[in-house]
This record gives C-alpha cells, structure tokens and sequence, in this order.
C-alpha cells in the first residue's frame, strides 16, 4: 500500500463505505494536494525567516519601548496574536505567509508578557507565568504545525525557569525525564491514542516534534560542567529515567514483533550499552531518539537522534572533569559492547530466520 | 482530476493516515492494520538492517575516540615504541581483514572510515614522538594525500566527505601559515572558490553517472560550505569595513548566488540548495540595509531590517512553491 489510492480501493469494499464518505475524501484530497507545497524547504525558509526578522524586531521595539505604557504594549501584543490568526485563516494551507503568522505571533506573546510585568512592575517569574499561559492558548487555537511545535518547547522551558526561579534547581533533571516519559508514551501508544480519541491526532505531531527538540535543546545545558555544577545538580536523574523509557520503549516494539526470549537479551544490552552514559544524559536521549526512528518508523525522529548523538559525543566528552584514563576506559568499553551487541544481533537475525524459513 | 488519478498523487505516510482517522475516513480498528501494511511500522528485517548498523557504526566511533583519548592520557609514560606499535598495529589488522574480505559491504567502507582516521593518528602521534619541526599545515596535507586512493577507490559518500573536510583544512591552514599569515576574513575566498568548484565537479558526476538520490545530502553540504565561506566574505566586507582588499569576495557573492539559484531551477533541481541560497542572500541583503541604516538612526535600521526579512522570506517563498508545484507536475 503506497498512495490514497491503494487505501482507498480497500475502503470502498467496506459495507460502511458511503457516497457522502465518497466526497468528504475528494474533498480531503483535494486539501491535503496543496498542504503538500508546504515542503520541509519551505517550512526551513520561513522558521529562519521569521527568526531574523523577530530579532530585529524585537530590537526595534526595545528601542521604542520608553514612554509607551504597559496597557498600550499588551494591546499592540493582542493585536498582533489578532493578526496572526487572520493571516493563518486568510492563506489556509499556504505556507508561504508563515513567516509573517510566526514573526506576528512571538511579537504578540512578548509585548503581553512584556506589558504586563512593566504595568504591574512585576518580575521575571511573573513574565514565565504568563508566557505559560500564552504557550498553552497557542497550542490549541493555532492550527499551524510550526507555531504549535515553537509553544510546546516554549512550553517546557518556562517551566525549566519557573524551577529555577524557585530555587527547584534540582528537579529539571526529572522534569526533562518526564519529557522523555511524555514523549515514549505518545509514540508507543500510537495506535490507542488515534483508537479512542482521535479528534486529539492533529495535535500528536507537534507534540512529537516539540518534545524531542525539547529534549535535545534541554539537554545541551547539561554539558557544561562548570555551569550545571553550581546550577543543576543530579544529573543522572535524567539518565535514569531515560534508561527506564528505553526499556519500556524497546519491550513494548519488542513484543510487537514477537521477539520472545532473544528479546530479554537485546533489552540487557541496551541497558548495558546506557550504562555508561551516567554522566551524560544527553547520549542516552540521542540513543532514545535513534530508537524511536527506526523501531517505530519515525525519519525525522532517527535524524535529530543521530545528529544530538555526535554533538553529546563530542560535548560530553570534552566538557565532563574526569580524568583522559577514565574517558578513554568509558568510550572503549561502550564501543566493544556495541561491536558485541552487533555480533549479538546478528546471530539472532540468523536464528530467527531459520526458524521462519 | 478525477479521484483515482487524484488518490494516485497523494503517497501515504504517518501523519496523513492520523488526518484520515480524525475525519472518520479510516476505521480507527484498522490503525494498526494500515500502519504495518504501509510499512510505516518497519517490518522485523528493517528493524534488524537498522539495528545492526546503528551498533556496529557506533561502536566502531567508540572505540576509536577511546584510542585517541587513552594517548591524550598516557603520553608521556608510554615509550616510543609502545606509541607508535599501537597505532600501526591497528592499522595492520584493519588493512588485512579489508585484504581478505571478499565483498564490499557498509562494514567494509566503515573499516576503511576508521584505516583513514589511524592514518591521521599516526601523523600525529611521529609528529609528537620526533618533533619533526611540522606544522598543522604539513600534518593535514600529508593525511589529505595519503588518503587519495582509498577515497577514490571507495564509493563512501562518508569517506568522501571527511576527504572534504580535510581538503578544507589543508587549505585553511597552508592559507593562514603561508600565503597570509595570520586569520583573516578575506582568506574565505579561496576556500569558497575551491568548494564551489567541488560542487561543480560533484554535480557532473552526480548526472552524468546516475548516482541515487540518496547522496545528494554530500553534494547540499558541499554547496552549504561554499555558499558559507562566500557568505563570510560578504558579511565581514559590510560590517567590518574591510575596504578594497575584500571587495572581490562581494563581487564573487553577488554573481555566484543568483547563478546558483538560476542553475538550481532551471538546470538541476534542487529546493534545499535555492533555499539555502535564499537565506544567503535573504540574510546578507538584511545586513546591508542594517549597516546603511545605522548611520542615520538606530531604530529605523532595526525596523526596516526586520520587515525586509519578512518580505524577503516571502518572496522566496512564494517562489520556492512554484518551483515545487512546476516541478510536481514534471515529474
């Protein structure tokens, strides 16, 4: 099965196959054809566009701000969040004005946090509370891919400073944790999610999307030694969590294809392979990725994956105050486990296919 | 269009089929049925074909970091004999299981990789054991050169694109030590030359051999170097003042991106590289607006920037869905 058309030649046998079902697809197809323009190419021009354009803007706006009241900065702010969602409905599903609907829309979010801390005098965790706030709005009302992604990593970073500001400095190694939890039960429970709510599916992809950036993102502030020793302290906490998502992301794919007992033993050297990684979150996040990619069919999932790993390599083992001894024992040791996971690997390949020539 | 043609057009993937449950087009039963039937959940051979690479590359990165790293640590304690033994003695077994291998497999093409890599390591380690008086240049040339045969005999995009990146280094730094001096913006023009005259070359074997599709990410990085080192000499000349010495890379930046974006949409088709001469030019017209506008007041440079990158982003935009929709119809 490769195009519509494939499916569709199976759905219309179907006795619930009706004339009006008929339409409604044409009219779907239709729909989808021009949201196809909106290629990777397009969405890349536009994200970067719109991020020049903001940083200038903003500038501007920094300069301009003196002598304008916060009421008239929160008004401006709405009216830019008003706009945004009329060029959205105006250009439909033509991503061509994507820059203009994600340049009005961070400016709107800035100027109402921006405007109400100036009118109430308020500080900066008054700034995060509100952009919470706005992030959770954007998400929702905004049916736009790229806009909905930005809020969900703007989502957890507001959360990331709320902690901070608390002085819960120690608990974002769990929150982002959590995110790799959030994110292995979006993607496991795939076909139960679109099963029992599927009007909540548009919203999986962002959610996907935004959630593995997040952890990318999060976890490159952990590969400053000096920085996280006296911010953030237990890392492995992270670690941990990540490690217990990948057993629980890999049994779950496991058991999809009936790996049985040779399953408890690739699942051990994951393990062993993480092990390693304790000090180095990051890496366990990439592999996490990487696993994603290819046991669940996600590409884009399996690229950032691969690209954070090389990074988190290079970052970790440059930044982390242990002795050159002890890297090169770490590296060595997590490569020969590789090289013995892939021998591994490939005796049960040969024994499974026997079993099932 | 009627609908069977109109279907035909349309390929299945992940997030259409959600789309098509949302609406209630597709039974939400028959998820998993689709799913594995559309092989967008991999089938068990796929999961093995990835799985065994993913390890096997990996670990071989491993492994190799860990050697680098243990002579970082042990330097001055390991005798000479010891330093170099090791290295050579690794490279030794590599060569003679590539020798004795019968087939041409990705393990074989990432033995080579790791060979080429201890090439490197052992420059290093002689360069350090002797202190033969040679510099980073002699260090990267010599390794460029020693590498030549395997690259070419190869067939490794991955392999081809540490070649490139040598090949730059060498560059950089016979430019810095020799011709030069010292750093400076202007030198970018020569690496932007060299690498757009790879691109060239990489875009005539890329047709003329009928290599698949899946290597154009060799040839868009290749292209993403030159239209960088161009780039520099552009943004360096406006907001450093650089004066006459560097007007020649403005030139070169205005010619050669038009040409590249003419090239790209009317002779080889390629969206990623006209998008990414887009934000080249996109970008480099924004700093110059800037940099004028600076002169006069602060906040119109800010303003105007911003509303010429918007305007900009969307005409390009606007053209880069054209050519999609030209091109759809192409092919």
């Amino acid at each position: 099965m490769k195009t519509l058309e494939d499916l569709w030649q199976v759905l219309r046998k179907s006795e619930h196959w009706t004339d009006e079902k008929q339409e409604h697809l044409q009219n779907f197809a239709h729909s989808w054809i021009k949201k196809q323009e909106n290629n990777v190419a397009l969405r890349i021009l536009s994200g970067a566009g719109a991020l020049l354009a903001v940083v200038f803007l903003l500038g501007f706006i920094a300069l301009s701000i003196r002598g304008i009241d916060g009421i008239t900065l929160i008004v401006f702010g709405v009216i830019c969040l008003i706009a945004s969602l009329f060029t959205l409905f105006v250009a439909q599903d033509n991503r061509v004005y994507d820059t203009l609907t994600l340049v009005l829309n961070i400016l709107g979010q800035f100027l109402i946090a921006g405007g109400y801390i100036w009118e109430n005098q308020g500080d900066f965790l008054l700034f995060l509370n509100i952009a919470l706030l706005l992030q959770v709005f954007v998400f929702f009302v905004y049916p736009n891919l790229s806009l909905r992604t930005m809020s969900v990593i703007f989502f957890q970073l507001c959360l990331i400073g709320i902690l901070g500001d608390w002085d819960m400095r120690s608990f974002i190694p769990g929150l982002i944790g959590l995110i790799s939890w959030v994110l292995t039960f979006l993607v496991s429970q795939e076909i139960a999610l679109l099963k029992n709510t599927p009007q909540l599916a548009p919203f999986v992809r962002p959610l996907i999307y935004g959630l593995s950036s997040s952890l990318l993102i999060d976890l490159s502030i952990s590969v400053n030694k000096p920085w996280y020793e006296s911010y953030v302290d237990h890392w492995f906490i992270a670690t941990l969590l990540i490690i217990m998502a990948v057993i629980v992301y890999t049994s779950r794919a496991l058991l999809r294809y009936n790996f049985g007992t040779q399953g408890i033993g690739i699942l051990t050297l994951f393990v062993l392979i993480l092990l390693p990684t304790w000090y180095a979150p990051g890496i366990s996040a990439s592999f996490l990725l990487i696993l994603m990619g290819f046991l669940g069919g996600y590409p884009q999932l399996l690229r950032s994956g691969l690209v954070g790993l090389v990074y988190f390599l290079f970052a970790f083992y440059y930044n982390i105050q242990l002795s050159f001894l002890f890297k090169s024992l770490l590296l060595s040791s997590t490569g020969l486990i590789l090289i013995g996971a892939y021998f591994f690997i490939r005796v049960i390949r040969v024994q499974i296919e026997t079993k099932h020539a | 269009m009627q609908l069977p043609e109109l279907l035909k057009s349309i390929r299945l993937d992940r997030w259409l089929i959600h789309r098509l449950i949302s609406k209630g087009l597709v039974p939400r039963e028959a998820t998993q049925e689709i799913l594995e039937q559309t092989s967008i959940h991999p089938d068990r051979k796929t999961v093995f074909y990835y799985l065994e690479r993913f390890l096997v590359g990996t670990g071989v990165l491993f492994v190799l970091s860990g050697i680098i790293f243990f002579f970082a640590y042990n330097w001055f304690e390991l005798s000479r004999f010891l330093k170099l033994g090791m290295v050579q003695f690794a490279s030794l077994v590599l060569t003679i299981v590539l020798l004795l291998r019968k087939e041409w497999t990705f393990i074989d093409k990432l033995l080579l990789i790791s060979l080429s890599v201890l090439v490197g390591v052992q420059f290093a380690v002689f360069g350090q054991i002797y202190q033969t008086g040679a510099n980073a240049f002699s260090f990267f040339w010599f390794w460029f050169l020693s590498i030549s045969l395997w690259v070419w005999v190869s067939r490794s995009p991955l392999l081809w694109f540490l070649y490139q990146c040598l090949g730059n280094a060498v560059l950089f730094t016979y430019l810095i030590q020799y011709s030069v001096g010292e750093y400076r913006p202007e030198i970018s023009i020569i690496p932007a030359l060299v690498n757009l005259a790879s691109l060239v070359a990489w875009e005539y074997v890329y047709l003329t051999h009928g290599w698949s599709h899946k290597y154009r990410w060799l040839i868009r990085l290749v292209a993403l170097s030159g239209t960088y080192f161009l780039w520099v000499s552009f943004i360096s000349n406006i907001l450093d003042d650089l004066g006459a010495n560097n007007q020649i890379g403005s030139v070169l930046f205005l010619m050669a991106i038009p040409l590249g974006i003419w090239v790209y949409t009317q002779k080889i088709r390629d969206l990623m590289i006209v998008t990414l001469l887009y934000l080249a030019l996109i970008s480099a017209s924004v700093a110059y607006v800037f940099r004028v506008l600076t002169a006069d007041s602060w906040m119109n440079a800010f303003f105007f920037s911003g509303i010429l990158s918007i305007v900009g982003t969307m005409l390009a935009g606007y053209h880069i869905r054209e050519l999609y929709n030209k091109w759809k119809d192409l092919n």
